[in-house]
This record gives structure tokens, C-alpha cells and sequence, in this order.
């Protein structure tokens, strides 16, 4: 070979060594940027964040039980297993989680994604005592006047913005006495929420908003009193129709295979001059 | 005015013996490869035929070229808005079947065979999926009037020809053919290359070669259908398209074509023309009628000062001038007016030129007795066997009148040379039918000399393409002087 | 950890492979940017699978990109009930005409032998992943619904959070298991793109609108020869 194209064929190795390099420091360097964005677990926070919301430390039964002297009642180990999956504690038939899933309405605690270690952090942190809680209250839901309804029902819907930015809730819940499409079904349906959360409780799960994403999306964008409490009042009267939510979906799905078909159709006619067969006499050309 | 260069070519038809010795040496250069196994940059065909790829010119069906509209041209089956709406499935595209499915034979089976009581035998073998196959159609299926009912009947040519007219055409004693090969046209105004979306095809300005970057080319599609002559086409292997390149490696060094090197018939002419760019789209997009003239007039005379000055002016290197002043092409096309280019109509202004056949009538059996038709020698070019209008539907865009002149020069050289030769038709009649043509003496000398006596350096005049002074220009040569080498694009040199 | 993993660091490689390999690509192997279009083999199915495909599926991305740009706009939209059901039901349609279009394109590379001459293993690959993000996003419109709200009020901040280098994995930890499969499959993608056919979608051919229909080249400066001589 010349010894010109071996200059060349060895120009260009040198550049892929280069570019190897710079995209195995890119990868690196995406690795280590993660890394120290998952930073180091903070009991206090996670608390905040994941259980304040349903629980409570020496503040009574709330959504979920009481957390006060919990260390004592039950062995580290399984309170790790309860923390860490609830649900497979039930589905594996241990007593005292079925035992507390069925006094609190069969409401599920969400898993929690922590090593045994974190889940021990949290549990000293509970132990001292836990959080300074801010009691809330709000008026109960009895006290509402159908302006309040009203007023529940356009933030519910959107129609009215929320006074922080928040969206709507229509975006994932949905509410029996919506209409024919319904909110959305990605979270929970809210029809009967009033009842399985009670007042306080549900006052709570407004102002606090602690499921994973509703934390992340209305904790920088809190409802103010007064939109929690009108809210909180049209869940009380969606709650007290007891309307089912209406099924759209069959429609939608129609809906959605008609439009498909349509447009399947207006390709068809708008690319009816398309050839469709070849020219060959051999493969029925040419006639 | 805007002098660019342009290599063209004629092919004398009358000279075609159909020996596809051309698309030999084409395929074994450039196209036997996967892919490109179908593909035939190359190709001869036997007219009255429907060609290859079959009946590529019914652009009803496959929507090639330009079309006009108002004062000026769009593309039939692509262009800019077209081309986005088609672009995921492009709905006038020829496939492989409107070609033919490439095989091979399994050879080995000869040798390799178990001994038996038959004749071992090479079956085919696909291309495409490497199973066996049945052969049910071929480049040349229609070669030499073969499958005539279901081929040549159905000639795109013969739209305007009477249903008794074509009838006749094959009446076994007075069936008629000649061949048509074809290459890339290089047009002055290439449907193909406006038709591309990402712009990977080109034409080179220093001699008017069309060429697709095989780097730019992103299958697309719409290249093979804008051509209307299907001489691009789209190598399934690879996912590019792919054209003749009229072999400018060759080109470049002084070299013909491989196509026209090895033509047999020696009908093949290869030469500069200066032309003028800044009328392309003018002339392009005038009415059907005065396409044949058009293209004919933007070819610019190389020894009238003006053009040369302006042809320096862009560039063009004084050796190119020089050539294209002896090239032949210019003789045929412009001088002579003998040659035309094939479907003119298209509007791409092909820059491939043929002489029509003449095809005289000798004589005719009947009954079993061959008889003279005439008196003289030579028939009249009206009692040719193959139709004026089928020529004119071929060559220039069903003009009869432009073929009839064609036809009688060439007939009036016949004539001049039987004169010379053998001086039996006297010479008043000869001097009436130079007369009638508006042909000299030396002119008809000329025009047989260069028909059938011409040598090598005579068909090719080939100017040097000067790359070197190209680089040149980009560059100073004392920059290049000392480095690893020359190149446009990945110079050698150290790396980061 | 799994889900920040899952949804953190693996869509920062996924972009960065995108981004470094397709340049790699570009500059170096530029030769490889096609569509490797096979209609040329077989043109009366493809009719039936590209063109839905490629419309369904370019409405449906320019309907997410929307959602990502201007989510408060789309959920301002999505407030009164007959438009939420016109942008649903518009989605749902491309979302099915992608969905059928990449099922029939699947079924012509099976049952196609010449096809399936032009078929290697990272096509299946591609088509396999297709299948699965445009089916799991069918069923995610179907099974969440009014995913178009919900979308740009709980999955954007995601994203955005992903764009702006301050990613938030909580958005994502708590939405069903379909609903990750689809945006984990998203970004499955983005990082394979540049190892396979998928790259003609890098090269749109948009500069083709205003370009001049024809292309000359010359070997040498012809501008620079025309202004010394004039």
C-alpha cells in the first residue's frame, strides 16, 4: 500500500480514538452529573415529602395510623417490610398489615423506593418525635353554601385557574357528577373520597397534596385556604350524589378507530392515481 | 450569457447492429454489484418496443419529466410540495418487477452433479432472494421484436399512429426494427436532479456530467421517477440511487467512455458543446412545437468571438474551446442538423443526440418473387418501411417535417456517394437532391467521412479536463507542493 | 434508585449517545444516512404501512412536542369539554394510524421474502421497539385517559426538569407501570436512533423548499475567475 493512503488511514484512526474518548467522557460525565444529583437521604425531608401527608406523630389516626411509639408496637424488621412494600405484606398474608389495611379502608400505602439503612433513619427520626406539625382547620364541609360548591366545581374543572398555578384536577381525577367525559383517569376517581378520607382528613390531602405526584406538581403551587375548602365542599356534594363516573371510554375508543378509518380511507382516495400494478405483460402490465 | 461546457455524444442508429457489446462492458465496469445487479446504465433496445424499464415512455404511468404550465415548467410526478407529501411512499415509483428480477445460474451443478441418466442442469437462481426461480422477464425481453403482442404492440410511439398504420408494421413481410440504446442524456435541464429532495444530485459545470453523491443521496425515490427517460436508478442493497456517470474517471483521462470504446458499430460520438446557460429555463418552457429547434439553438457556435470571450469569462479552459470547435457532436447537431434528441417533448433538453434510421424500402416478396420497387436505387424516404410518424413521435415531439429533412439529407449523401462510387444516377439528379437539403458537396463529404470512415481521435475528441489548474485555482500550488497529497475534501495531514 | 436510573441517568446517555453518535456518524460514515427505502422491492404493501405510519406517527410527536412546549396553552384548551375531546380524539387517530401502519409494515417484512432479503437484525430491533412504544402509548390514551391533560400537568414538568438539567424522578416514580414503559420505550429510542435506520429522520430533507431546482458544481472558482475577468 502507498504510503500516502496509510497516512490517511492513520489520519482517521487518530480521529476516532479522539471521538472513542470524548464520547466515553461524555458517557462518564452524564454518570457522575446523576450521581450527584441523587443526593443523600435526608429523613426529615423524606418524611415531609412521603408520610406527613397520611400520617401523623402523636396527632391521631389520620389517613394512615398514628406513628407515635410505632418503634415499640412493631419489630424493625417489619416495619423495614411494611415501609418498603405494603401491598406485598397483605398479599403475603401477614396479620397485623392485613389487619391495618382493612381498619383504614383498604387505602394503599404507596411503596417506598429505601435501602433497609434509610428506612432505619426514618424510623429514629419518627422516634424523636417526628415533624412540627401546623394544625389545619378548615371549616367542615358541612358549612358550605352552594356558592362554594360552585365555585369547588370551576376550580375542579378548570374553568377557573388556581390562584398559584396549579392545574386543574380534571387533568388525572375524575368526579361522578362530571358529565359525559368524565377527568381523567390516571389517579384515583374522587367520587367518594369525602367519605373514605372524612373531613380532616381530606382538608389534609388538599392543603398537603402528598402523593408522589402531587407533591412534586402542587407543593412549589399550594392551594390557598379558600380553594382547598371549595374543593373540599364539591367532593363533599359529589360525594353525597354518589353518581357513578359515566364510562366514555368505549365512545373515545370508537371515536378514535373512526377518525383512523376516515383518514385510511382519504389516503386511499388521495393517492387513487397511485400504480398499482407493474408494466410487465408478465405481471398483467401492459393491458 | 453564460458560456458552460458539455460533454455530448451522438448515436448514429443507422450504424446500431444491436450487438449490446456497450451494456457488456457498462455492466462489467460499473454495475455489477448488489443492487445494482438490475440495472443497466446501458441498454439497447429494439424499437418498435416498449424498452427498458417496460414502456418507460408512458408517462401516464410513470410520470417523468418536466410538463408546462403557464410560462413556465414543473415536474410531472415530483417537485417541492410533491415531494413532501410523497415522500413515504412515492406513488408513481417503477419497482423491481418493471425491470426485471436479477438471477444467476447455480453453475457449480454442472460440474458438481451426481452421475445420472440426465444432463445436469444450471437452474436459475434469484438475486434478489437467492431462491430458484422462473424467468419471466429480462432487460432485453423483447429483443429483436420477441413477445411482439404483448411488447411491441403496445409501444408507447404509436399513439398517433392509425390502427392499419400499425397493423402494418407487423405484417411478417414488412416487419421493420432498429435499435435504440440509451444512456444518460446529461440534459441541460435534468429532471432528476430538481426532483431531489436533499440535493445529492449535481451537475458538473466544467463539462455538464450529471452525477449523484452517494454521501447525499437518501433514498428518497424521487430522482428515478422525475427522469422520464428512467436512467436513474435505486440500488435496493445499498439504499442510494445510482446513474450513468458517462465514466468521467475515464473522461478525465483523455479516455471514451467504456460504452462507446467498445461499440462495435462505431456509431457512437463523443465531443464538447458550449452552451448557454441563462436560457435553459426559458427555452425549456417554450410550446411543444419549437422544443426541437430550441434545443438545438441554446448550443452556442464555439468559433464566434463573443461566445469565446464569454466562455473565458467563466473558466472554461482555452483547450475546451479549442475542442469544442472539432467536435463532432457540434457537426451533427448543429452544422448538419442530422441528429436529434430522443423525446425532446420531456423538456429536460437531452444532450444525447441520435441520427433516425433511414430504413429505405429495397424491395418486396410477393408471392415468393422479390421484386425492386423502383426504378432507382433508393426509394423514397416517404415509402420508408417504418412510419415518419413513429420517428417523429421519438425524436422530435411528432414534428413529420423535422424528421422528413433529416431523412432527406441523409439520403441526399447516399445519393452523393452512389454518384462517386459507382456514377449511375447521373449527376443532375444527385445535385437536385443536394439542392433540396440545402447541402454542399463538401458538406455531403464531410457527413459520409465522419459517418463511416471516421477513426478513434475523430469520434472522441476528448479536451483535458485540467484538474490539476482546478486545484490550482482553489489553491496555490506552493501550499500543495510538499503535502501528503491532493484532495478537496480529507486532505492528508497530522491528526488532532 | 431503579427508577432514577431508569428515568435519569439512562435518558442523559440516551441523548448524549444520540447527540455524539450521530455526529460521529455524519462526519465520518455519512455515506450510511438513508432511509434504506425498500419500496423499490415492494410498493403496493408499503402504501398501506409507511404512509399511515409516517403521518400518524410525526402528528403524534408534533402533538407531545406541543404539550412539552406550551402545556398551561394545551390544558387552557383542554378546559372546555368539546375541545378535550377533539385533541383526544385527534391523538387517538394518529396514534391508530401509527399503530396500524407499523403492524402492517411488521407483517410485510415477515411475509415478504424479498423484504425480508433487505432485513437485518437491528431493523427488527427498530420495528420491535416502535411496536411496543406506539402500542403502550395507544393503551396509555385509552386506559389513562385524557392523557393530553395529565400529560402537561404531571409528565412535562418531567421532562422539562429533564431539558433543564435539574431532572425530578417523583413525576415519574408514581405514574403506572404503562405509562413508564412508554416514556422509558421513548428514550430507548432516542438512544438506539443513531445506530439505525431510524437517522433519515436527522436528515429531512427541508432545505429542499427553498433551494433553486438545479445544482451546478465546479472543480474550480468560478465566481472568483468571473469577477477578475469583468
Amino acid at each position: 500500500m502507498k504510503a500516502e493512503t496509510w497516512k490517511e488511514i492513520k489520519h482517521c484512526q487518530n480521529i476516532n480514538r479522539w471521538v472513542s474518548l470524548l464520547f466515553g467522557a461524555a458517557l462518564l460525565g452524564t454518570l457522575l452529573y446523576a450521581a450527584a444529583l441523587h443526593a443523600a437521604f435526608d429523613a426529615a425531608e423524606y418524611y415531609e415529602k412521603k408520610c406527613s401527608s397520611c400520617h401523623t406523630v402523636g396527632g391521631g389516626d389520620d389517613v394512615g395510623p398514628d406513628l407515635k411509639g410505632v418503634g415499640e408496637r412493631r419489630s424493625e424488621d417489619w416495619l423495614i417490610k411494611m415501609i418498603q412494600s405494603s401491598q406485598s405484606m397483605i398479599s403475603a398474608g401477614d396479620p397485623v398489615a392485613t389487619q391495618l389495611f382493612e381498619k383504614f379502608k383498604r387505602k394503599k400505602m404507596p411503596d417506598h423506593d429505601l435501602s433497609p439503612d434509610e428506612v432505619k433513619q426514618l424510623l429514629a427520626f419518627i422516634q424523636q418525635g417526628g415533624p412540627v406539625e401546623k394544625p389545619i382547620d378548615d371549616k367542615p364541609a358541612t358549612a358550605a353554601t352552594p356558592q362554594d360548591i360552585q365555585l369547588g366545581q370551576e376550580l375542579f374543572l378548570g374553568s377557573r385557574p388556581l390562584a398559584n398555578g396549579g392545574p386543574a384536577c380534571i387533568s388525572c381525577h375524575s368526579v361522578g357528577s362530571l358529565g359525559p367525559l368524565g377527568g381523567g383517569s390516571l389517579a384515583l376517581d374522587l367520587t367518594q373520597v369525602y367519605s373514605r378520607y372524612e373531613d380532616a382528613g381530606l382538608s389534609k390531602a388538599l392543603r398537603k397534596t402528598g402523593f408522589n405526584i402531587m407533591r412534586e406538581i402542587y407543593v412549589p403551587r399550594p392551594l390557598t385556604g379558600e380553594e382547598a375548602f371549595a374543593l373540599k365542599a364539591f367532593l363533599f356534594q359529589a360525594d353525597r350524589q354518589g353518581q357513578e363516573s359515566t364510562g366514555f371510554q368505549k365512545k373515545f375508543v370508537f371515536l378514535g378507530v373512526g377518525g383512523c378509518v376516515l383518514f385510511l380511507g382519504l389516503m386511499d382516495l388521495s393517492w387513487r392515481k397511485r400504480r398499482k400494478k407493474t408494466a410487465k405483460p408478465s405481471h398483467g402490465g401492459l393491458s | 450569457m453564460d458560456v458552460r461546457a458539455q460533454v455530448s455524444v451522438v448515436f448514429h442508429l443507422d450504424k446500431c447492429i444491436g450487438c449490446h457489446t456497450c451494456s457488456i462492458a457498462c455492466k462489467n465496469v460499473w454495475t455489477d454489484r448488489k443492487g445494482a445487479e438490475y440495472m443497466w446504465w446501458n441498454n439497447v433496445e429494439t424499437k418498435p418496443g416498449t424498452g427498458y424499464p417496460t414502456a418507460w415512455e408512458n408517462q401516464e404511468d410513470y410520470k417523468g419529466g418536466w410538463v408546462k404550465k403557464g410560462n413556465s415548467i414543473e415536474l410531472k410526478g415530483a417537485g417541492k410540495l410533491r415531494a413532501f407529501k410523497n415522500i413515504f411512499h412515492n406513488p408513481n415509483l417503477p419497482t423491481i418487477d418493471d425491470y426485471y428480477e436479477p438471477w444467476t445460474y447455480r453453475y457449480e451443478d454442472l460440474f458438481n452433479s451426481p452421475e445420472g441418466d440426465t444432463q445436469p442442469v444450471a437452474r436459475p437462481v434469484s438475486l434478489l432472494t437467492g431462491k430458484f426461480m422462473e424467468i419471466k422477464a429480462g432487460p432485453n425481453w423483447d429483443d429483436d421484436l420477441s413477445g411482439s403482442p404483448d411488447y411491441a404492440r403496445k409501444d408507447p410511439n404509436f399513439k398517433n399512429l392509425s390502427q392499419a398504420e400499425q397493423e402494418a408494421l407487423f405484417q411478417v413481410e414488412k416487419l421493420v426494427m432498429f435499435y435504440l440504446p440509451r444512456i444518460c442524456n446529461h440534459c441541460l435541464n435534468p429532471a432528476c436532479l430538481a426532483a431531489c429532495p436533499s440535493g445529492a444530485i449535481y451537475k458538473r459545470g466544467e463539462d455538464g456530467v450529471v452525477l449523484i453523491n452517494q454521501k447525499k443521496c437518501r433514498a428518497w425515490r424521487m430522482c428515478v421517477t422525475a427522469c422520464p427517460y428512467k436512467k436513474t436508478y435505486y440500488n435496493w442493497s445499498t439504499g442510494k440511487s445510482e446513474k450513468c456517470i458517462l465514466c468521467y474517471p475515464r473522461l478525465e483521462t483523455g479516455q471514451a467512455p467504456a460504452c462507446m470504446h467498445s461499440c462495435v458499430g462505431r456509431i457512437r460520438y463523443l465531443g464538447m458543446m458550449l452552451y448557454d446557460a441563462d436560457l435553459i429555463h426559458q427555452f425549456a418552457s417554450a410550446d411543444e412545437s419549437k422544443l426541437l429547434d430550441l434545443s438545438r439553438e441554446i448550443i452556442l457556435d464555439p468559433r464566434d468571438p463573443k461566445v469565446i470571450e464569454e466562455a473565458r469569462k467563466n473558466g472554461i479552459h482555452d483547450s475546451v474551446i479549442e475542442y469544442a470547435q472539432r467536435s463532432p457532436v457540434y457537426r451533427f447537431v448543429k452544422e448538419w442538423g442530422l441528429a436529434l434528441p430522443l423525446h425532446p417533448e420531456y423538456r429536460t433538453l437531452p444532450m444525447l443526440f441520435y441520427v433516425p434510421p433511414l430504413l429505405p424500402i429495397m424491395g418486396m416478396s410477393e408471392e415468393g418473387v422479390y421484386e425492386s420497387l423502383t426504378e432507382g436505387l433508393f426509394t423514397d424516404i416517404e415509402q420508408a418501411r417504418l412510419p415518419i410518424q413513429y420517428l417523429a413521435s421519438l425524436f422530435t415531439a411528432g414534428n413529420e417535417g423535422q424528421i422528413r429533412e433529416v431523412l432527406k439529407k441523409m439520403m441526399a449523401v447516399r445519393l452523393y456517394r452512389r454518384e462517386e462510387t459507382v456514377g449511375d444516377l447521373g449527376a443532375e439528379a444527385v445535385q437536385k437532391a443536394l439542392k433540396e437539403t440545402g447541402t454542399s458537396r463538401e458538406q455531403a463529404e464531410a457527413i459520409y467521412r465522419l459517418t463511416s470512415l471516421a477513426n478513434f481521435e475523430e469520434r472522441f475528441v476528448i479536451p483535458p479536463s485540467h484538474r490539476e489548474e482546478a486545484i490550482v485555482m482553489l489553491d496555490t500550488e506552493f501550499e500543495k507542493k510538499g503535502t501528503g497529497g491532493f484532495g478537496f475534501r480529507m486532505a492528508v495531514g497530522r491528526g488532532l | 434508585m431503579k427508577n432514577y436510573l431508569l428515568f435519569v441517568v439512562f435518558p442523559y446517555v440516551a441523548i448524549a449517545l444520540e447527540v455524539v453518535v450521530s455526529l460521529w456518524r455524519y462526519i465520518f460514515r455519512r455515506h450510511e444516512f438513508t432511509s434504506l427505502s425498500s419500496e423499490f422491492l415492494e410498493s403496493k404493501k408499503l402504501f398501506w404501512g409507511s404512509v399511515p405510519w409516517h403521518y400518524g406517527i410525526l402528528a403524534v410527536l408534533l402533538g407531545h412536542l406541543i404539550g412539552l412546549l406550551f402545556p398551561r396553552e394545551v390544558l387552557l384548551w383542554n378546559s372546555v369539554p368539546i375541545r378535550l375531546l377533539i385533541l383526544e380524539v385527534t391523538g387517538l387517530t394518529f396514534g391508530l394510524m401509527a399503530l396500524v401502519g407499523i403492524v402492517l409494515l411488521i407483517a410485510r417484512r415477515i411475509s415478504d421474502p424479498r423484504i425480508r432479503q433487505v432485513t437485518s437484525k437491528v431493523d427488527v430491533l427498530v420495528l420491535a421497539v416502535l411496536l411496543v412504544q406506539v402500542a403502550s402509548g395507544v393503551a396509555v390514551a385509552i386506559g389513562y385517559r385524557w392523557g393530553s391533560s395529565w400529560y402537561a400537568s404531571a409528565l412535562v414538568p418531567y421532562l422539562r426538569g429533564l431539558f433543564t438539567f435539574n431532572p425530578n424522578v417523583e413525576f415519574i416514580a408514581g405514574m403506572p407501570t404503562l405509562v413508564k414503559v412508554h416514556v422509558f420505550t421513548a428514550f430507548l429510542i432516542v438512544a438506539i436512533l443513531p445506530f439505525t435506520r431510524l437517522i433519515h429522520f436527522l436528515v429531512v430533507p427541508v432545505s429542499y423548499l427553498w433551494r433553486s431546482y438545479q445544482i451546478v458544481v465546479w472543480n474550480y472558482d468560478r465566481k472568483k475567475i468571473r469577477r477578475a475577468s469583468n
